[in-house]
């Protein structure tokens, strides 16, 4: 019955045979045995030759439109698959695929800051053939209807000249702050109401003063303190978009194209670095440090802070939700307050809906992105929780009533400023952030910070 | 026949090395390659020679992620080894629970780095943080753990000795159950008891045990990425950017492939030195025993 260890070795080695070429028959069923375009979004329609996938990330204007995608499919027989991933893995997933010249997507939801290194790298697919093209681009689709500055942005990539996409989800700073303490403690001291035209927009004086008057140390919170302000402070994009409406607002700038040099150093960007710093444990806590979206939303949602200069217009929907903020109903918006220049200059942010250079089904991607930001369709995206960038809905009436912030957004949008749209924006986002935190932290001082600033950045600047 | 044996034997192990060597060998040559080349995401790809280690040497943001790699990696194993002895220690004088508590010591260790990193974040979230309320309520002073620099870095190693002492412990806890039963009757033929037994019994055995389990935590702490990325984004600043956020960052953000693969080359020479360096310690330690 004692089988030989020769005999036994020999099992031993068939069982691995057998184990590697089960391995071998799962890895071949799962990669090629599979129907093209498996998972993602549920659909009744009838199985079509078209699956097209797109990468966006979870926000209100994505859930928004998750919703009406069945229309389309049922309208055009062509399957629509939406990855919808977190924010943070977003780029790494889409920058990944195209990377590898994947085409996993074809369409992809980008930060309007990844777009001139996705567009330089050759990542992108040009629209503008079939923008020209009425077949696909009706004329109900009123490209002129889209606020020129925001398609500019989230559409195009001015060095190339070409455009890639349309805008989805838009976003800008507005001035947000709660009328019950306007009222009980602003108002008794002369204070002004914010206000929604350039002319009579808060100065940003008017508003670090305001912020120390509702900064209550003894307020009866979790964290003990009233603070007069929110902010997103944390490293990396959340404080450099944040601080670019400082830096415009008090008359600096961050290079002069002319001749390719950053200036931050200058006396007007210096003083920019200066105010927002002060804020730090002030007006606002310190903890805002490690601030994004989310806490700056809760901050004020909760009652932690009162006011905010840079209130990001695409959380809106999330701001004025009585389950999430209790004193949804006392929140009111202004213009952010006007700088040097006498205009507000709030930064532009947002995300646009960018066809990818190696989508195998281009013109079916190019048609779900006309679908998706068409007037009738993004309108019920808009009231549902998105951000408008139709001229169109900044006067509908609906709309209005819903959301009065969108009443200000149109001249918000208008006078909005951009970050640097190079393709190195993302090494120079990662140097100001790096060397604005210690300002604030007290290890730096904002001359020194300036100087930082530019002695780093200009050698990534390419040479006019 | 024997030598049959083995050469079947050898031939099941061609699967495991062909994809070890798919695995590993391969993408760290590739690493290696992309080193000596200009490569981003835009422009083309051109021979750099040593630039990118040039670079590596000037750029402060590089050296700033050395230190702070090496702070935590230090301090994080040291304060391990420390309370994972201390624990070990304290399950020897409690045999009969010793089993139990070893499976809850385990829980830490399974949960996912990220994970991990998420439930601290919440619990130092410095408004409403189960810690925060605590300290605001026990300790005078302010408490941020997230928004200061120094704060941050305690922050990151709190999360890694919380989650990889039970691993140290474990080890320890093993190696000295196994070794009570062949030495204990020495123990008490010397007359040995507390400190003198673990100098003269104990520590010799458990030496080479916590040698590795040191290194291992040392190599595994200079790329910790997961708890940092979660936790602190590397931020405040640059506070707790380390060598793997700064590599991730050069890849994903920057596209800029090739000083990314050099930072890479960095931090595996660094592993590799800790790992030589230990290894013979520790070995040679043993051996002269």
């Amino acid at each position: 019955m004692n089988s030989s260890p020769n005999t036994q070795k020999s099992r031993a080695l068939t069982v691995v045979v057998l184990i590697l070429l089960v391995a071998a028959v799962a890895v071949v069923w799962l990669y090629w045995g599979r129907e093209p375009g498996g998972g993602g979004v549920a659909s009744s329609t009838p199985k079509s030759s078209t699956t097209l996938r797109v990468a966006l990330f979870k926000s209100p204007a994505v859930d928004a439109a998750q919703k009406l995608i069945p229309e389309f499919e049922a309208q055009t027989g062509i399957r629509v698959d939406l990855d919808i991933l977190p924010y943070a893995e977003l780029q790494d997933v889409v920058q990944t695929e195209f990377l590898a010249r994947s085409p996993r997507f074809d369409i992809v939801m980008a930060d309007c800051i990844w777009i001139p290194k996705f567009a330089d790298a050759g990542y992108l697919g040009e629209i503008d053939r079939y923008l020209r093209d009425p077949a696909l681009t009706p004329k109900d689709y009123n490209y002129e209807d889209l606020i020129p500055s925001v398609a500019d942005y989230l559409g195009k990539y001015p060095a190339r000249g070409k455009t890639y996409g349309f805008p989805f989800m838009t976003n800008s700073h507005v001035l947000a702050y709660r009328e019950d303490l306007y009222v009980k403690y602003l108002q008794p001291k002369g204070f002004r109401r914010p206000g929604t035209t350039p002319e009579t927009a808060w100065t940003w004086d008017e508003y670090l003063r305001a912020a120390e008057v509702l900064t209550m140390p003894n307020a009866k919170l979790p964290g003990g303190t009233q603070w007069g302000s929110s902010m997103q402070a944390k490293a990396g994009a959340w404080l450099v978009y944040e601080w670019y409406s400082w830096l415009y607002g008090f008359g600096g700038k961050d290079i002069d194209y002319s001749i390719m040099r950053p200036m931050f150093d200058s006396p007007a960007s210096v003083d920019a670095i200066r105010q927002y710093a002060s804020m730090v444990g002030k007006v606002a806590p310190r903890s805002v440090l490690s601030w994004g979206h989310e806490e700056e939303t809760q901050a004020l949602g909760s009652g932690l802070a009162a006011m905010d200069a840079t209130w990001n217009v695409e959380l809106t929907g999330y701001l004025l939700d009585p389950s999430t903020s209790p004193h949804a109903k006392d929140f009111k918006f202004g213009l952010s307050p006007v700088g040097r220049s006498g205009k507000p200059t709030p930064d532009m942010g947002g995300y646009g809906i960018l066809l990818s250079k190696f989508s195998t089904h281009p013109q079916d991607a190019y048609r779900l992105m006309v679908w998706l930001t068409s007037p009738a369709v993004h309108r019920r995206i808009v009231l549902d929780g998105g951000t408008p960038f139709r001229y169109s809905e900044m006067k509908d009436p609906e709309i209005l009533k819903k959301y009065q912030v969108y009443s200000i957004y149109g001249i918000a949008l208008e006078n909005s400023v951009y970050r640097a749209r190079v393709p190195q924006w993302p090494e120079i986002e990662d140097i100001i952030s790096k060397e604005l935190t210690p300002v604030m932290e007290g290890r730096s001082n904002p001359k020194e910070a300036g100087a930082l600033m530019t002695k780093k950045i200009e050698p990534l600047l390419p040479k006019r | 026949m024997v030598t049959g044996i083995r050469r079947k034997s050898l031939w099941a192990l061609v699967p495991a090395c062909a994809l070890l060597f798919m695995l590993t060998v391969i993408p760290a040559v590739g690493v290696v390659v992309a080193s000596f080349f200009n490569w981003r995401i835009t422009g083309d790809i051109t021979s750099a020679g040593l630039y990118n280690f040039y670079r590596l040497v000037q750029d402060p943001y590089f050296a700033n992620s050395a230190r702070v790699t090496l702070k935590i990696a230090l301090f994080a194993t040291a304060f391990e080894v420390v309370l994972g002895l201390a624990v070990a220690g304290s399950l020897e004088y409690w045999p009969k629970v010793r089993n139990s508590f070893r499976l809850i010591l385990m829980l830490p260790m399974v949960i996912s780095p990220m994970l991990a990193g998420l439930i601290w974040r919440l619990a130092l979230d410095e408004q409403v943080g189960m810690l925060s309320r605590l300290w605001g309520s026990l300790l005078p002073g302010e408490f941020y753990p997230l928004s200061s620099a120094n704060g941050a870095v305690t922050a990151v190693i709190l999360v890694d000795v919380w989650q990889w002492t039970p691993f140290i412990a474990i080890l320890i806890s093993v190696a000295w159950e196994q070794a009570s039963v062949r030495l204990l009757d020495q123990v008490e033929v010397d007359g040995l008891s507390g400190l003198a037994a673990f100098r003269f019994i104990w520590g010799p055995v458990l030496l080479p045990v916590i040698g590795v389990a040191m290194l291992f935590r040392l190599i595994d702490c200079l790329r910790i990425f997961d708890v940092v990325q979660v936790l602190t984004a590397g931020g405040p600043g640059n506070a707790t950017e380390t060598l793997s956020v700064f590599i991730y960052k050069r890849v994903i953000k920057f596209g800029d492939f090739g000083y990314a693969a050099s930072a890479a080359v960095a931090l595996l020479v660094l592993a590799s030195i800790v790992w030589v360096v230990g290894e013979r310690m520790f070995s040679l330690n043993y051996r002269g025993r």
